[in-house]
């Protein structure tokens, strides 16, 4: 091995959490009772936070790279751990833990029956090799594993809902895929290669290029509908509720953001040489996806409707900062990913325990502190968290990103800075009025009050400790995001990190000619 | 499948005549060519797999091309040419893949890392062999066992069949 002389370090750890879940949710399939299953997948996905926590570290020194079978980029496909990457694996995992733990405590045998622990495996492989994937097509490979399971996921249980809003939810992703694939096929077309360093490289090479811009533009639109952005994100609100509640918890905290993190990826990464479309495409938007978000959110009646627009809300907040295009937007942006992943989390799992205590969907049945004083308390602060308000850390998250769009300069950040701003205020309005319709008042007599187990409100109370525990610490947190910023502000280090400083022979493209040579014939 | 499916209430018609979405077709003429373009197909796709780690082919088409084969037997004589349920080679198939690309990974070297030797015999000269085969193995029984789930989920559709909240 030389790759010590080129400055690439190689490692096994970018590959562990992806084949954690893999070869254990395969373990998974085989007949087994309900206890060691359930050990099992808990035990999976904890060895897969300990691998992202571990890859965390590792990645805080600079880019580890696996090379798969052994072939260095850009020949082969590897995989490529910097801090974003290993950074949204982590919070990938960490919802992962809680979502098993869920399912768990909530046993539904038929689903089970059909493998659904194994299927929530094979979700957390796909989303966690496309956090650490180095390569284009890879990532359309990793978004297929994530898509396919989640669309078993998805109708798993056939109830009518499900399998009407699954149905939009399949032909959405599909032809987001197929436009994906086109994209990929046009910038090997264009570039030649489909790595992302190398992809980097030789964008810069050719500077701006309309070609490029257009590449990246499908791209966007692709992640954009995979991250739900607005015109393109009508699938979420009908699909997210009609799914399980540990399910849906996970799809809701963590699939859109992996069309965020894509979304990141390419316009920091990779396509960084003719930002002025791209930005103006996300700032638009995102400042719409924000309203759409909120207005819907004060629309709805249902626990988890009103918490999937939120989530729509919160994607929109995400594309603004890209958008802005500053490395001070830009760390705001991933602190925000970071309290959004968990607070919706936490939000999915409370109205978990909601939906079993009051027996209905609806926020309907009044009262509930009397019963539930702590579930409501946690609820108050995830609340005072999405929508930005002191003391959380959702008010020091928002506070930067509308600080960061107000030094944007230009009128569409204003523009979107105001939008950022009213949609804050609509989700309080609609957070608050599920507090008020669930939590406050007197309890009917009339309504039952059904008892929730205690293992299934715990992994609500702790992901809110968790929401909480962002709140204290969102100094680190920020700094940290500083530094992800600065590292993708320089994609110098991502090139280097995965292709090294070694001079790349590569061989010239053969003609005609050399080829009727080679082959000998005349 | 699903546990809330209705009762069939598939209408049994006369055994000679076939039922809407049967795919029944009682050809004397496809059924004679099906078998040996049956043989000639399956025999195109092992060699596909075989030569596929180092050359065109591999695990991937070589399993397109069998399940071509296996519904082209399907259709001609309307029965199965496998005593196995196609969805059970997707797990075992994945399994194969996974753990030829673990061994090495566990071993302290490359993920997916392929080890390969010659061997001469009399009868095929210089051969190169290669783990890599053993996994294009893998991928070829995932692709035969969701192209077959697939083929056949198609083919044994009933459109007379309702579910729960038709009408």
């Amino acid at each position: 091995m030389n790759s010590e002389l080129t400055g690439v370090v190689t490692s096994a750890l970018p590959l562990a959490p992806i084949l954690t879940p893999l070869g254990l949710g395969l373990l998974l399939l085989i007949p087994m009772r309900r206890g060691w299953r359930v050990t099992l997948a808990l035990a999976s996905s904890l060895l897969t936070l300990l691998f992202t926590l571990l890859l965390m570290n590792a990645t805080l020194g600079g880019v580890l790279v696996s090379e798969l079978g052994g072939w260095k980029a850009p020949f082969g496909i590897v995989m490529a751990a910097d801090r974003l990457g290993s950074f949204m694996s982590a919070l990938a995992a960490l919802c992962a833990v809680f979502t098993v733990w869920l399912m768990a405590a909530q046993p539904d045998p038929v689903r089970e029956r059909h493998h659904s622990f194994a299927l929530t495996s094979f979700l957390f492989t796909g989303v966690q090799l496309s956090f650490l994937t180095g390569d284009l097509f890879n990532l359309f490979v990793a978004f297929e594993v994530m898509l396919v399971a989640s669309y078993a996921l998805t109708v798993l249980g056939s109830t009518r809902e499900q399998l009407r809003e699954g149905f939009r939810y399949i032909v959405m992703n599909l032809s987001a895929s197929a436009l994906l694939v086109v994209a990929c096929g046009l910038a090997y077309g264009t570039l030649g290669t489909l790595n992302f360093a190398h992809l980097a490289q030789r964008s810069a090479a050719l500077g701006p290029n309309t070609t490029v811009t257009a590449v990246g533009v499908l791209l966007l639109i692709v992640f954009a509908a995979k991250g739900a952005l607005f015109p393109l994100g009508f699938w979420l609100p009908g699909t997210y509720p009609a799914v399980p509640h540990a399910t849906g918890a996970f799809f809701a905290a963590v699939l859109t953001k992996v069309g965020l993190y894509a979304l990141i990826r390419v316009f920091t990464t990779v396509f960084n040489q003719d930002p002025q479309l791209p930005d103006t495409l996300l700032l638009v938007l995102g400042a719409v996806t924000m309203l759409y978000g909120a207005l819907g959110a004060v629309s709805q009646r249902e626990w988890r409707r009103i918490l999937s627009f939120t989530v729509v809300g919160s994607v929109g907040y995400l594309a603004f900062g890209l958008g802005l295009d500053s490395p001070d937007a830009l760390r705001a942006s991933l602190a925000y990913l970071a309290v959004s992943v968990v607070v919706t989390l936490a939000m999915f799992l409370i109205a978990a325990v909601a939906e079993r205590a009051s027996g209905t969907r609806l926020v309907r049945a009044r009262g509930f502190i009397e019963f539930l004083p702590l579930l409501a308390a946690c609820f108050l602060f995830c609340a005072l968290t999405v929508a930005g308000l002191p003391p959380s850390a959702g008010f020091v998250v928002k506070f930067d990103l509308i600080r960061a769009g107000l030094e944007g300069g230009t009128v569409l950040a204003y523009v979107a800075t105001a939008s950022a701003l009213l949609s804050s205020l609509l989700t309080l309005y609609a957070l608050l009025r599920v507090w008020s319709g669930f939590f406050w008042g007197r309890h009917p007599r009339d309504e039952p009050v059904r008892r929730v187990r205690w293992p299934e409100r715990l992994p609500a109370y702790l992901a809110s400790a968790l929401v909480v525990a962002l709140a204290v610490f969102a100094g680190p947190l920020l700094g940290y995001a500083r530094g992800t910023a600065d590292e993708l502000g320089s994609n110098g280090s991502y090139i280097l990190g995965v292709l090294g400083d070694g001079p790349l022979d590569l061989p010239a493209r053969p003609k005609g000619d050399d080829v009727q040579e080679l082959e000998g014939t005349p | 499948m699903s546990p809330k499916r209705a009762p069939k209430k598939a209408v049994k018609a006369a055994p000679d005549q076939p039922r809407p979405g049967d795919l029944l077709i009682n050809d004397p003429i496809l059924r004679t060519i099906s078998r040996s373009v049956f043989a000639l197909v399956i025999l195109f796709a092992l060699l596909l797999l075989w030569r596929g780690h180092n050359a065109p082919g591999g695990g991937f088409i070589a399993g397109l091309m069998t399940v071509c084969a296996l519904i082209l037997h399907r259709i001609a004589n309307s029965n199965s040419a496998l005593r196995l349920d196609p969805v059970k080679f997707i797990p075992w198939g994945l399994a194969l893949s996974l753990t030829t690309g673990l061994v090495p990974y566990l071993l302290g070297r490359p993920f997916l890392k392929s080890d390969y030797g010659y061997i001469t015999t009399a009868l095929t000269g210089e051969f190169e062999w290669a783990t890599a085969l053993l996994f294009d193995l893998g991928v070829f029984l995932v692709v035969v066992g969701v192209g077959l789930a697939l083929a056949y989920a198609l083919i044994d559709v009933e459109p007379t069949e309702l579910v729960e909240g038709d009408s």
